[in-house]
């Protein structure tokens, strides 16, 4: 069966339950960056997040049997199983010997912003630069967050996630993802303005 | 309502999540409230910003070690060995160690435990009981001195 770019993840998920390797791969083009960037946030690591990316991917692959399409959608499915695998790896007791041991931070990867989608053109450097320094403000004041406000309001306003969605992806009623993305936004702008 | 409750409600607002008669009553808020207007002010820039500093994966290289990996896996399905089991050995073994020192081997050196034979009829035969107290031997002892 081929697989094409306007065929819905739910179809998508059809064929490579049937054993379409091409079609999985389809999700993964579709799905890596926001997978990334949930990871990167609460690993706070370009290598860890490409591990749990690669992991939650795989682990996702062999479970496919078991993703019930009634019940979530496969990106929200994904985003779980990415959280929790992010979860596990801050938590673990290796990587908390690592960091005590060794303080060193690791090399940033050249960002990379979306250009402006009104006007498809590339971001001149300048902008890049002001971007950059806006970046790392945020990260800054978004690493001081509990984890559970950073990924709810990253997942609201970074990857447009419903409430609903977000409730699904963080196992959490919609009234606790009002209350974490309002206290998440409260304090950080309370952050950012000091 | 509350300062903090028309805040909360202003943070739905700003996601678009609040419904008719909710959303008209926040807005007419904000035209009265100087507070409440510029925490909405400030919630929108907030957005605003978060969007711009969004990463973007430039190169496609971690969805192709994503894929590498999942055609990996999928050709060695069957050949595949769980070591999860093996890499609990050790604590197996540790708990094993464990339980037998705390049944057989308590107050006992490892030796002992492992050489299993009565030293107490050896010394019967080595030092003979005739009955006697502590005191009897002593006396024959000094006797026994006394008399060289």
């Amino acid at each position: 069966m081929g697989c094409f770019e306007d065929l819905s993840d739910q179809e998508l998920i059809t064929a490579a339950k049937g054993g379409s390797d091409t079609c999985f791969g389809e999700l993964v083009d579709r799905h890596t960056t926001t997978a990334y960037r949930v990871a990167r946030s609460i690993t706070g690591s370009h290598e860890e997040a490409e591990d749990v990316v690669q992991e939650s991917f795989l682990r996702a692959f062999k479970n496919l049997d078991r993703f019930d399409g009634s019940k979530s959608t496969f990106k929200t499915w994904l985003l779980t199983i990415t959280r929790n695998q992010s979860i596990n790896i801050v938590s673990s007791f290796r990587r908390r010997a690592l960091k005590f041991f060794s303080d060193h931070e690791e090399g940033e990867p050249e960002l990379e912003f979306a250009s402006n989608p009104l006007s498809q053109e590339p971001l001149d450097a300048e902008t890049q630069l002001s971007l950059k320094r806006q970046y790392h403000t945020m990260d800054k004041a978004l690493k001081k967050l509990p984890e559970r406000q950073r990924t709810a309001l990253l997942l609201r306003s970074q990857e447009s996630l419903s409430y609903d969605e977000i409730a699904t992806v963080m196992d959490i009623s919609v009234s606790s993802v009002e209350s974490l993305i309002f206290r998440a936004r409260k304090k950080i702008i309370e952050l950012v303005e000091r | 309502m509350r300062h903090i409750d028309y805040q909360k409600r202003i943070s739905l607002l700003v996601d678009g999540v609040l419904d008719g008669p909710a959303a008209k009553e926040a807005l007419a808020h904000l035209t009265e409230c100087s507070d409440c207007a510029r925490a909405y002010e400030e919630m929108v820039s907030l957005n605003k910003a978060l969007t711009n500093v969004k990463p973007s994966l430039s190169d496609l290289s971690l969805a192709n070690k994503v894929k590498a990996r999942i055609s990996g896996s999928s050709s060695s399905v069957g050949y595949t060995w769980n070591f999860s089991l093996l890499k609990q050995a050790p604590i197996w073994a540790l708990i094993a160690i464990l339980a037998v020192g705390v049944g057989d081997m308590a107050g006992k050196t490892l030796t002992e435990a492992l050489k299993t034979y009565d030293t107490s009829h050896n010394l019967e035969n080595l030092i003979q009981d005739h009955s006697e107290s502590l005191t009897d031997v002593l006396i024959d002892f000094g006797q026994s001195e006394n008399g060289r």
